[in-house]
């Protein structure tokens, strides 16, 4: 082999380079600690990282979901074991002597039970309810203006308030049947200063739609059932408070979306009827098919708040569409344009919101989180469940109590005991539901503990490809070195070498 | 019978040849760190005379030529390396800028990004009336569109860098043919003049180098001395002294095709697959549009399915849900991935809720796109774009190893050509001892048959 100078020099470059391109490698992996420091160092590597680090990313979610779902857990528990303490009270009440000073005081201490009783119900955690379903920005319960029939009556339908209450204070309203009589037949008066004066005089006739009218803007409406109708001598006592609730299923004013086109007014028609439902519900309805003008435009008709759609219907004749169906309960909008060319746009959206009879202006909608692929959980207890007789409540707690203190009130030991037995059911009812959140708890922190397993593990997984060993990658730093080193002397020294020495 | 005067003349000679030879070696060596210089050799050979009055042959001296070695089958395998290695190279270059774009081992990349833009809708999910999340989900979806359009954006300016490239390059494989043409005349007319070539033929050897660095040539050598130069589908470039230019062309994609400059309709581009020129081609028309493509293809179904689902809910007040994303642009593909307007400037028209309740439902269907297996049915967004960075990752490995391979191969050869053709001081040095011990002995020849004459008149004197 002929070595030349220019061979020698490339060799001797060569052998330099590569002896500084294995140094700045490790010197690169040492400053970064990782083994990946760009996508060709290991392509396989690369990807799996960005696997593994995926799923810690989702587990650090579900870790994050999971501690939210319980901290609310914990206060809703919290919440319904004051409210168990709460019933316990109530039903000692009940149970004690009831001589008739007794009884004031002991009402007293139901009425300062119910009022605990509706701020523990409208507990709020991070700023929302913890008791509206999923409406968790309205305030689930206010405080009830409810009816209560006397045990000794022999009518047996049933009975609402209705109206907003406009007295300066609270006031109990009194009403006794002067004759008995089907409604439409039947007269009463109500007394306003418990029983000692009576108005009208004479005594007024209930009308054939059963609403009369108690006053300070109050009414209130009894349905018969067709059993036992009204009869002389029934009691009726309603305890209105400041800022109650009347009892009286209700519709509220039709809300139109902000994005809508159409600029004309929505309102409730007048062929609508009170709210038949069992549940609080929003009712919506949709603008399809391009819109039209109003009494043209095909529309749909949600009535779970727009997450299922029935429809599409042609749009009715005339400038009306009904929402709800319920024989003599039909909730109907009328829809009137601002003037010629207002009209409706496909998306156009409107909703109204209908509430069952009591006090309780949330839903009974789950919320839910998600703890895993695909996987969510319930964490909250809606106000219906648990202090409701609708959906899946059992009592009606602030109704029986409302009643237990109205009874206490009027002395109605019968009616006492009944309230009593309620609030027994109640406190097992809601037992159940502490129960269930604790189980869901525990569910929870399984999940919990196993996801900590599994992030040490996917932590583990990503550290072992992409970072460095870091006493390996020192003893290979300094082989390098010492190879970088012996190099360069090397090179030093053969270029150094030439048979110019030897020559004179 | 001999004459002395024959001995001066064969002295004469022997002065004359060691000049040279030293005079080669001082050319060797003055161009020992001359690029491409290929070493020379005087080529001595004996002249004999015929002497006819004593009828006998004088022996004397001559360089016949000076030799330039030179192994004309070595150079062929280096210019056939050369477009091996300018192709390796002008990939491996794109190939740094693009993996360094998509760099995710420092954190901010896309794929960070895209988790904190799922996770602020699973947070939304969890709050669904909370300005902070709403706020927070805004952001994050803007710094993942910024991020998906920076992307883009990059991978689009470096395909119009290297389109610019090319053109550049074509120009300066314009020159280096003209220069070979040029080259040619002087070698045909040069060798007929029967002067000295070699530094022309090595010029022309590192051009013909230059030439399929930059584009996979063939070429041969005609007798009279020319190179023709032909692309790999026979088109001819060189043809002994005339050479042919390639020209540039816009075509629909608003990228430059490669043309003949006297022909513009004969598209040479699908000829030209290797060398830097053939190596910018296929990353500008294949690699990078192949990874736009990909982004495209993760921004539209991004863009479709996030939309889709958001049109589903509710804003905060009670709208149905708009636009998440603007459409995507079939235009711009990626580089145009907005955030909806409507949503920047007010993000309660974020849809997160299933009804006109305010609940948080539809925030975590939303969410739950994350795992959703969207790309081609089978891949997750996460999956896909990670499919897509291991797909980048391996591409660049292959180009360094094939990079480090054609290398190699190309130092090996440029090595046994060393050994041919290089200087060596060693050599020289001991060439020019020889040379000069061979002009010191000649020299006390001249001396010698001097003496001779001297000695011969001062006979005559006595």
């Amino acid at each position: 082999m002929r070595i030349t100078e220019n061979l020698k020099f490339q060799m001797l470059m060569n052998t330099l380079s590569l002896a500084q391109k294995n140094y700045n490698l490790l010197m690169e992996k040492m400053a970064t600690q990782k083994d990946i420091n760009r996508p060709s160092d290991d392509p396989v590597g690369t990807t799996r990282v960005l696997n593994y680090q995926g799923v810690k990313d989702s587990i650090a979610q579900y870790q994050r979901n999971i501690e939210n779902g319980n901290a609310w857990m914990e206060i809703t528990e919290t919440r319904l074991e004051s409210v168990q303490d709460l019933i316990t009270e109530a039903r000692e009440a009940g149970l004690n002597d009831q001589s008739s000073q007794m009884r004031q005081v002991l009402a007293q201490t139901v009425g300062s039970i119910i009022e605990e009783l509706q701020s523990l119900a409208n507990s709020k955690f991070g700023g929302r309810y913890l008791f509206a379903g999923s409406a968790t920005d309205t305030e689930p319960f206010s405080r009830m203006i409810l009816p209560v029939s006397a045990s000794a009556n022999t009518f047996d339908g049933s009975l609402y308030t209705g109206g907003t209450y406009t007295g300066a204070s609270d006031k109990t309203f009194t009403v006794r049947v002067v004759n008995g009589g089907a409604l439409g037949a039947a007269t009463y008066q109500v007394s306003e200063d418990g029983g000692t004066t009576w108005q009208p005089d004479p005594a007024g006739t209930v009308p054939v739609d059963g609403t009369i009218t108690l006053g300070d803007g109050l009414t209130l409406t009894f349905v018969d059932d067709g059993s036992n109708p009204l009869t002389a001598g029934d009691i009726f006592t309603v305890n209105a408070y400041e800022s109650g609730m009347a009892t009286a299923p209700r519709v509220d004013d039709p809300q139109a979306a902000s994005n809508n086109t159409f600029a004309g007014t929505v309102a409730l028609d007048a062929a609508s009827g009170t709210y038949a439902g069992e549940t609080n519900k929003t009712f919506v309805v949709k603008f399809v098919n391009g819109g039209g003008a109003v009494g043209d435009a095909d529309y749909q008709v949600s009535a779970d708040g727009g997450k299922t759609w029935s429809g599409p219907y042609a749009a009715p004749w005339g400038n009306t569409i009904t929402v709800d169906s319920t024989p003599g309960h039909e909730i109907v909008l009328q829809f009137t344009p601002s003037g010629p060319g207002d009209d409706l746009a496909e998306n156009d959206l409107f909703y109204v919101g209908a509430s069952a009879p009591g006090n309780y202006n949330g839903n009974g909608e789950d919320l839910s989180i998600r703890i895993g692929k695909g996987n969510t959980a319930t964490y909250n207890i809606s106000g219906e469940e648990a202090f409701t007789d609708r959906g899946r409540g059992e009592v009606d707690l602030f109704a029986t109590l409302e009643t237990l203190k109205t009874a206490l009130e009027n002395g109605d030991r019968d009616l006492v005991n009944e309230q009593v037995n309620q609030l027994t059911t109640a406190q097992d009812h809601i037992r159940e539901q502490i129960a269930r959140v604790g189980a869901r708890m525990s569910g929870l922190n399984i999940s919990k503990e196993n996801y900590k397993v599994l992030d040490e593990k996917m932590s583990g997984l990503i550290s072992d490809t992409e970072d460095v060993d870091l006493s390996e990658i020192i003893v290979e730093f300094q082989m390098k070195e010492t190879a970088l080193r012996a190099s360069y002397s090397m090179a030093v020294e053969i270029g150094k070498t030439s048979i110019l020495d030897f020559l004179t | 019978m001999s004459n002395i005067s024959s001995i001066f003349n064969i002295a004469k000679e022997a002065l004359w040849v060691n000049q040279t030879g030293i005079n080669v070696t001082g050319a060797n060596v003055a161009n020992v760190n001359t690029p491409g210089y290929s070493r020379q050799r005087a080529v001595i050979g004996t002249r004999s005379q015929y002497d006819i009055p004593d009828n006998m042959i004088q022996t004397g001296t001559e360089v016949i030529s000076v030799e330039r070695l030179y192994d004309k089958f070595l150079e062929f395998q280096v210019v056939e390396q050369s477009d091996q290695l300018g192709y390796t190279n002008a990939r491996k270059d794109s190939l740094d800028r693009i993996e360094a774009i998509f760099n995710e081992a420092n954190g901010g990349g896309l794929n960070e990004l895209l988790g904190q833009f799922w996770k602020a809708w699973e947070d939304l999910a969890a709050n669904p009336s909370g300005q902070v999340e709403r706020t927070g989900l805004a952001y994050a979806s803007q710094n993942l569109a910024g991020m998906v359009r920076e992307y883009a954006g990059e991978l689009y300016s470096l395909q119009q860098e290297l389109n610019t490239g090319i053109s550049q390059t074509v120009t300066q494989l314009n020159g280096y043919l003209a220069d070979i043409a040029d080259l040619n005349y002087k070698i045909i007319y040069g060798t007929a003049g029967q002067n000295n070539i070699n530094d022309i033929l090595d010029k022309r050897s590192d051009l013909l180098k230059k030439v399929s660095d930059l584009v996979d040539i063939n070429y041969v050598e005609t007798g009279e001395g020319a190179v023709n130069v032909f692309l790999s589908n026979g088109i001819p470039l060189v043809e002994v002294i005339r050479s042919r230019d390639l020209a540039t062309q816009q075509n629909a994609q608003g990228f430059y095709d490669i043309v003949l400059a006297d022909d513009p309709t004969k598209n040479v581009t699908s000829a030209i697959t290797s060398g830097r020129l053939g190596g910018m081609l296929e990353m500008r028309d294949t690699t990078i549009a192949g990874y736009l493509g990909n982004l495209d293809d993760l921004a539209e179904n991004i863009i479709n399915e996030v939309n889709a689902q958001h049109a589903l809910g509710y804003d905060g007040y009670g709208n149905v849900g708009g636009n998440f994303f603007e459409p995507f642009n079939a235009l711009m593909g990626a580089r145009d991935m907005q955030v909806d307007a409507a949503i920047i400037s007010d993000p309660n028209r974020i849809a997160a809720s299933s009804t006109v309740n305010d609940d948080g439902e539809n925030a975590l269907a939303v969410g739950n796109l994350k795992d959703a297996l969207i790309m081609g049915g089978t891949a997750t967004f996460g999956d896909y774009y990670g499919a897509l960075l291991g797909n980048i990752g391996q591409t660049v490995a292959e180009a360094q190893r094939s990079l480090s391979h054609e290398t190699s191969v190309m130092t090996q050869l440029q090595s046994q050509q060393e050994q041919v053709s290089g200087v060596s001081i060693d050599e020289e040095m001991m060439n020019l001892v020889k040379f000069q011990l061979g002009y010191n002995a000649a020299a006390k020849m001249v001396s010698v048959a001097e003496q001779m004459y001297v000695e011969l008149l001062d006979m005559l004197k006595r």
